[in-house]
């Protein structure tokens, strides 16, 4: 396309001198064009992806002061039950935003999408509001709604269903991890169901009068009709999803002030990887884990295009 | 003619503006980063003092307040790394100073030139704390005396007063009588910070490493603080912080309603009740720690030193702009009259035109707060903050030590003790 439109743009007479001048513009053209994702790509991602891998091999102490280790740090990495903890609970985390946020937001884009719905563009809007809230101000709220206290809003409903007030952020992993999972669903569930809705609109309404002749009821279309022409979507916001619950952040840091998760309850692989280097300053190890965290997103993501055909027809 | 009288009145006006424009001096940009908003207004209120005495010399100091402390040493240590970036002048919090003076090749200047001078009326426990090599890296703010805010409403429906809980035994026995009067804690325990415990610990003259850099956290002497902890715990006479320590909301909002009894810090908590607990005012006596026995100590170790990078351009005015901010006598008076600190320089602690004056601190507190400092000084014990293992090993007892050892309980303190100490001695 870029070949074509350079083309079409070079007057004949120039086209002509450039050609003289032994420059084969429709050959260069492509390079041209795709020149500025090219600088930014190897100044952005390449150059430091090169750097972090270099630091992995060293040990750096204070601002300059840089032995190389080989891969004793790599060594270190599989011994440390930390990083198990980490992994754990990011998988955990990953599985729960993938279960509520394309479940809960199929669901919900279904019946947001049914014309009978009343004030259905009003929840749409409330619903997609949390995504334009920072994540560091719905930390906040979602600590004090975690909150220990007995007058604390989750206890408060706790105590109306006849249960005991709980730590929830100082207790298990299974409660961290769930304190971690509402407050990230809470903000994505709405973009999820965006995508959902779109995909809804693009499949043609005579699939669903077809349907309904044959006799399907509402969960028949559901399932034959709606889930088989979502695909596409469903396999964006999996593979979206999954990237960005494995390396979530955010969430684990404001939740438990300065990401101090007791004894690592709330601690995920991102997080571990930014304590390590910034609280005990073990910037070439941190190195490590996130080359080692690269090469597995890396093959999840082919794993995916491999297996959910991502980029090919039908 | 007159296109050439006109052309000679112009040029001489402008010419009779040209020594007016060079009396007023260039004024030279410094940057300033803190993680803690009041230091921002102490050193704004400094520069202004600054432009006041020093026309021929300004200063436009630009602050920039980071809203953790991670957060601004993150940026700090990426900006010394990369050799561009960083600010002239900068907070540095105690726990984080010895990783930026690892190696050879450290980040800030030498201090010397305007801390030795000077350095016979100041506490020099606290002073060397920042001394590497027989150089000074940076000027503390304060002396971090450790002290116990009591909230009397709370003691006096228990008939306990502030002056007979000398001994931490004296404070498990009254919990006793204020549990059964109030239904409430005598005292709150952090876990997931550890200055608390750490305080705790250096009163029995104990660290998480000797002055040698040799790991001592698993000394019988810090166990035996994490048992008795635990005892207060199990009598219901101590509760552990909500919200894990004592700088969350949570916990601001717990003991405003009056939640429990008292807490433990260094002095410069005054400032968290003043802003975030008005409705205590009145109610909150400051007094000093409570001792284990006739051999304890006040364990003093700072908590943020001023540096100068070796990024500033303007190096000496910025070591002079310093002095006159924290070194001088009126400034150290400022710390205390702006930020509520424990200044270090001591040859103005009997000044009373500046610790017996109006402020928000003494509306607050009372009048007689820097007595009681004043009554410690025999008593206060350096400790080994600055020890380069020091960072890892606060955050292996803020993440996980307090939290094992006082909120899961599956193993003893003595076990959860050594294996944090076994992980700090294989770095």
């Amino acid at each position: 396309m870029g070949g074509v439109g350079v083309s079409l743009m070079l007057t004949g007479r120039k086209r002509g001198a450039a050609e003289r001048h032994g420059i084969n513009t429709m050959r260069i053209a492509p390079y041209l064009f795709t020149l500025p994702f090219v600088i930014s790509f190897c100044l952005f991602f390449a150059y430091p992806l090169g750097y972090m891998v270099m630091m992995s091999l060293e040990n750096i102490e204070g601002i300059s002061s840089v032995t190389f280790v080989g891969m004793k740090n790599y060594v270190r990495l599989f011994g440390d039950a930390r990083v198990m903890n980490a992994v754990r609970n990011s998988v955990m985390f990953t599985a729960g935003i993938l279960v509520l946020n394309v479940v809960l937001a199929l669901l919900l884009a279904v019946v947001l999408n049914n014309r009978q719905t009343p004030l259905r563009n009003m929840f749409r809007s409330a619903l997609y509001l949390p995504a334009l809230t920072s994540i560091i101000v719905a930390g906040i709220y979602f600590r004090l709604f975690f909150g220990s206290g007995d007058r604390t809003p989750l206890n408060s409903v706790m105590s109306f269903l006849g249960f005991g007030p709980k730590a929830w952020l100082f207790d298990t992993v299974y409660t961290g991890v769930f304190a971690l999972v509402i407050t990230s669903t809470w903000r994505w569930l709405g973009t999820n169901l965006i995508y959902f809705l779109c995909g809804l609109q693009s499949i043609p309404q005579e699939l669903y009068e077809a349907a309904e002749i044959d006799g399907a009821g509402p969960l028949q279309r559901l399932i034959y009709v709606t889930i088989p022409g979502l695909r596409p979507m469903i396999v964006f916001v999996v593979t979206v999803l999954t990237y960005g619950g494995l390396r979530m952040f955010g969430e684990s840091y404001v939740l438990w002030t300065n990401g101090n998760t007791p004894n690592n309850i709330g601690i995920t692989i991102v997080l571990y990887i930014y304590k390590t280097a910034f609280a005990r300053y073990q910037t070439g190890y941190a190195a490590a884990m996130s080359t080692l965290l690269f090469v597995v997103l890396f093959f999840i993501n082919l794993l995916y295009i491999r297996f959910l055909k991502i980029g090919k027809e039908g | 003619m007159k296109r050439f009288l006109v052309i000679l009145l112009t040029v001489c006006m402008l010419s009779a503006l040209i020594p007016a424009m060079s009396v007023a001096a260039e004024p030279t940009d410094l940057t300033f980063w803190t993680y803690v908003e009041l230091h921002s207004e102490f050193f704004e209120d400094a520069a202004a003092r600054w432009n006041e005495m020093h026309p021929d010399e300004p200063i436009n100091l630009k602050c920039e307040s980071y809203p953790t402390v991670d957060d601004m040493h993150s940026k700090l240590l990426i900006t010394l790394q990369s050799g561009q970036g960083a600010p002239d002048i900068v907070d540095v919090n105690v726990a984080k100073f010895s990783n930026f003076v690892r190696g050879e090749d450290i980040g800030f200047i030498p201090l010397n030139d305007i801390i030795e001078p000077e350095k016979d009326a100041f506490l020099e426990a606290v002073l060397d704390i920042y001394k590497k090599n027989d150089i000074y890296y940076a000027i503390e703010y304060h002396v971090g005396a450790p002290v116990i805010f009591y909230n009397t409403e709370i003691l006096d429906a228990a008939g306990v007063k502030v002056e007979d809980l000398v001994y931490w035994s004296d404070v498990a026995e009254a919990g006793k009588k204020v549990l059964e009067a109030t239904g409430k804690p005598i005292i709150t325990f952090e876990i997931a910070d550890s200055w608390c415990y750490y305080i705790m610990c250096g009163e029995k003259k104990s660290d998480w490493m000797d002055r040698d850099g040799n790991v001592i956290m698993d000394n019988q002497a810090n166990a035996d603080v994490l048992h008795f902890m635990l005892d207060m715990i199990d009598a219901g006479t101590a509760i552990t912080t909500p919200g894990g320590g004592f700088h969350t909301e949570e916990y601001y909002g717990f003991m405003g309603q009056g939640g429990a009894a008292s807490m433990l810090l260094p002095l410069w908590y005054m400032d968290r009740f003043t802003n975030f607990m008005p409705e205590l005012k009145g109610k909150i006596q400051i007094a000093p720690i409570p001792k284990w026995d006739d051999e304890s100590v006040a364990p003093v170790f700072g908590g943020t030193g001023t540096c100068i990078t070796t990024q500033c351009k303007a190096q000496d005015l910025a070591k002079r702009f310093l002095y006159e901010a924290k070194i001088s006598k009126t400034g150290s008076g400022n710390i205390w009259t702006v930020l509520g600190f424990d200044p270090l320089r001591m040859d103005i602690w009997d000044d009373d035109s500046i610790f017996k004056a109006d402020n928000v601190f003494t509306d607050y507190y009372g009048k007689e707060i820097f007595d009681i400092i004043t009554g410690m000084k025999d008593d206060f014990y350096p400790t080994n903050v600055t020890d380069p293992l020091f960072p890892a090993a606060n955050t292996l007892v803020a993440n996980e030590v307090l939290f094992k050892a006082l909120a899961e309980r599956n193993q003893t303190p003595e076990e959860i003790l050594k294996e944090a100490a076994d992980e700090l001695r294989s770095y």
